[in-house]
């Protein structure tokens, strides 16, 4: 008697452990251009500029139920645009981000908390010019099961539509240029982020 | 006695510094007529799934920008009511969206250059024409 109810109670363990980590399910970001979109906002008193690229790649370890989890995006910076070519060039100089050398702008998530709808507070870093820094960022995160507008989207299975906007102060990345100083980039630049990824 | 040798020249270019502010300030009221209050926007695929109430993402905040062609503005309007600007549009047709600060600043600087020049050009020409008078009396 004794060894059935510690064995059922092992097996309610085992299938409680199992269906807490069966939730967890692995998010791919659907790499296509109208669905991803990473912009970076310069704004001072002479001109405000917009940096845009849609190459975006991530994964995601997302539990809709306990609505946690962690994950990784990046975004290629070479493939910045900001509507004027050189401009873009000497973004991709050392003088600059030196996407030349470090392409990648890298979101790391390392903890995902809910707050309330669709809100989250996201905690983590972010990686550019090859610095590391720690990142707290309140993000929407959106899932849709498949359905209608999935389908016209051309997303295979359910859909997980990321969504952030956070500061990022240049200095911390060790970009510095007379032009900062002078007023015509900000040192602050605002980064706006929309990804979509899949479960299949 | 230099002065006197360059007083054509400084009242010429107190001329020019006039010329230059007056033709800034022309050019750009001429520029800056019919600009709009605007927002760059996107069509982005799936607005739907991110929960977004329309299908555009907002590509930077919205600003003062010089007239763009009819076919660049969208439908609707952007954060704080600006008018929506097509920015794959833009992007096709090769515009750069010019923003209004951009041109102010510009005409700022030419002025206080142009009244700042002007000025001094003045009072070098006003000092070479004393030196001069005074040099023609004493001869």
């Amino acid at each position: 008697m004794k060894k059935q109810v510690l064995l059922a109670f092992g097996a309610l363990a085992l299938s409680t452990l199992m269906s807490a980590r069966g939730a967890t399910e692995v998010w791919k970001v659907v790499e296509r251009d109208n669905l991803n979109i990473a912009i970076a906002e310069s704004e001072t008193d002479v001109e405000n500029f917009t940096a845009r690229t849609s190459k975006i790649k991530g994964t995601f370890n997302f539990d809709r139920e306990a609505k946690t989890g962690t994950g990784t995006i990046t975004v290629d910076g070479a493939t910045l645009d900001t509507g004027v070519e050189q401009r873009n060039k000497d973004m991709r100089t050392p003088a600059w981000f030196n996407f030349d050398k470090n392409p990648e702008i890298k979101f790391e998530a390392t903890r995902v908390q809910w707050m309330r709808d669709n809100n989250y507070r996201i905690t983590g870093s972010l990686t550019m010019n090859g610095v590391t820094k720690a990142l707290i960022t309140v993000a929407t995160i959106k899932v849709t099961n498949a359905n209608a507008a999935t389908a016209s989207a051309r997303i295979a299975g359910d859909s997980l539509a990321v969504n952030a906007k956070f500061p990022v102060k240049l200095s911390d990345y060790k970009v510095s240029h007379p032009s900062i100083a002078a007023g015509r980039v900000s040192e602050t630049i605002v980064i706006t982020l929309k990804t979509i990824a899949t479960n299949k | 006695m230099k002065l006197v040798r360059f007083k054509t020249t400084f009242f010429v270019l107190a001329i020019l510094a006039g010329v230059l502010l007056l033709g800034s300030l022309l050019a750009s009221s001429l520029l800056l007529r019919g600009s709009i209050y605007a927002q760059l926007a996107e069509k982005l695929e799936a607005a739907e799934l991110f929960g977004d109430s329309q299908s555009n993402i907002y590509i930077g905040s919205p600003q003062k920008f010089l007239a763009l062609p009819a076919q660049a503005y969208m439908q609707g309007t952007g954060e704080k009511g600006a008018q929506l600007i097509d920015n794959t549009y833009l992007k096709q047709k090769g515009i750069y969206p010019y923003q209004v600060k951009t041109i102010e600043f510009i005409r700022n600087v030419i002025a206080v250059c142009s009244i700042l020049g002007g000025a001094l050009m003045l009072y070098l020409w006003t000092r070479a024409k004393r030196l001069s008078l005074v040099t023609s009396r004493s001869a």
